[in-house]
């Protein structure tokens, strides 16, 4: 096995582990160390687990989750590097927010649309007050994410258009990512809004447009996929195109969002700014898991004998979309911890 | 009632927030009092004088850290292993640290050796 391969090589492979950024700057000192380290203890599997760990512990740092950023031999870390960090923390903290708002979407859908199928005499208290709090609370992300998007915007056009060419290379291709993504979602969620089952009133305050909208991006977020011959049946095929790509649009576009706030260089007062909505994301982001988790452990009532689940029932995908909820706020957490700690070192305010 | 003794809080601020990292942090510190050493020597050092061999990923976290923190600075090298030294601020960091562990013990110490003779 790997045991019987020169140590220089095996060490070259510990490395992989780490990523590039890192290697770039600890790589070649990093290697002698575990060539040194195989030569003495050729078998040693605290060593793997160990710089496994390190270098996982290492890529949190580059995703702005973790530690602190890396700064050139014999130099210390600069103000720029600790906005970059800035920069990576919030990019994360992005990503995370939008697979919560993706789940948070589905499920707020599926409680409004139960909502319809009850009198009002019949409907759970602890449903409909999920449904109200939840909505409350998804608007205020959607706000807090519209307010932090203006001014990153703002500064992306700025750079694009005064920036040099090394500057609008770096940005073209992500943002024409981003725009088609965007471009892709908007259409095709304008498209399928059309079969929203909430038209004509859907007994929430949230405006129909977007509810219509939030429940048709978020369509691919569904039990039908674990049936796949019931996932054919039941949905005309554009809907089902529509369900298999608008996920991988969403995908591309967030990478693609996170890529340019790396790339923006947004300025400190920026940074500051959306710092602050990051922290308030962060205090909402627990209302719509505490709401949602209590739905689904109340949720009870269940099939009646071999008939279709009765409304407000928590199937297997809202169980999944609350999992979902519950492991992104530690992540959110932790980005938006990571940004204040760095934008607070790098004002001077340690 | 026995006298409660307080103990002074940790003025270490260099290691405050190293959190997990502290132990390897304040072993690669003391080590790097005697003089620059590469990864290596340090690992062979500290082995030495504590009875930890820091495992290669740890060490090089707590070292990222140290150097992040400007407690510890890399110097050029001309082979591949790179050797780190101790800078002004890591050896106030240290030294802060270091009294209050000193404190600790004493403290700990000392109640040790009163249980004892009571018992």
């Amino acid at each position: 096995m790997s045991a019987g391969r020169p140590p220089a090589e095996r060490a070259a492979r510990l490395l992989r582990w780490y990523p590039r950024p890192w290697r770039d700057r600890y790589g070649a000192e990093f290697t002698e160390l575990l060539i040194s380290d195989i030569e003495e203890r050729p078998r040693s599997v605290r060593r793997a687990v160990d710089v496994a760990r390190g270098g996982l512990v290492a890529r949190l740092t580059q995703a702005g989750l973790a530690g602190c950023p890396l700064a050139a031999p014999g130099r210390a870390v600069t103000p720029q590097l600790r906005y970059r960090q800035v920069s990576a923390s919030l990019g994360s903290l992005g990503g995370v927010l939008a697979a919560f708002l993706m789940a948070g979407a589905a499920l707020w859908s599926g409680l409004v649309i139960d909502r319809q199928a009850l009198p009002p005499l019949a409907r759970p208290a602890t449903a409909l007050l999920a449904t109200d709090v939840i909505s409350v609370a998804m608007l205020a992300l959607l706000a807090l994410a519209a307010a932090a998007a203006l001014p990153v915007l703002a500064t992306l056009a700025v750079r694009f258009w005064a920036g040099g060419r090394a500057v609008r290379k770096a940005l073209r291709r992500p943002a024409a990512v981003l725009l088609a993504g965007v471009t892709f979602l908007f259409i095709g969620g304008r498209h399928f809004e059309n079969g929203w089952p909430g038209t004509g009133g859907h007994g929430s305050f949230v405006p129909a447009g977007l509810a219509a909208f939030e429940w048709a991006t978020s369509l691919s977020v569904s039990a039908y996929w674990a049936h796949p011959a019931g996932f054919f049946a039941s949905f005309p095929r554009p809907e089902v195109y529509w369900m298999g790509t608008s996920p991988l649009a969403l995908a591309a576009s967030v990478i693609a969002a996170v890529i340019l706030i790396r790339r923006a260089g947004l300025p400190s007062r920026v940074l500051a700014f959306e710092v602050r909505l990051a922290t308030a994301a962060c205090a909402v982001m627990p209302v719509v898991f505490g709401a949602a988790a209590c739905w689904v452990a109340t949720s009870g009532g269940s099939h009646p004998a071999g008939g279709l689940p009765l409304p407000f029932h928590a199937g297997l995908i809202d169980l999944a979309c609350t999992a979902l909820l519950a492991l992104a706020l530690p992540l959110a957490a932790q980005a938006a911890r990571t940004a204040r700690r760095e934008l607070r070192l790098a004002q001077g305010r340690a | 009632m026995p006298k409660r003794e307080r103990a002074p809080a940790d003025d270490g601020a260099g290691l405050a927030g190293f959190g997990r990292y502290a132990g390897p942090a304040t072993l690669i510190l003391s080590s790097l009092a005697d003089g620059p050493k590469h990864g290596y020597a340090l690992t062979k050092d500290v082995e030495e004088f504590a009875g930890v061999r820091l495992a290669p990923g740890t060490l090089y976290e707590a070292l990222a850290r140290l150097e992040s923190q400007g407690l510890t600075e890399a110097l050029e090298s001309a082979d591949r292993r790179r050797p780190y030294r101790l800078t002004a601020a890591g050896a106030v960091a240290l030294q802060a640290h270091l009294d209050a562990q000193r404190r600790a013990t004493e403290v700990g110490l000392r109640r040790l050796n009163a249980n004892r003779v009571t018992e």
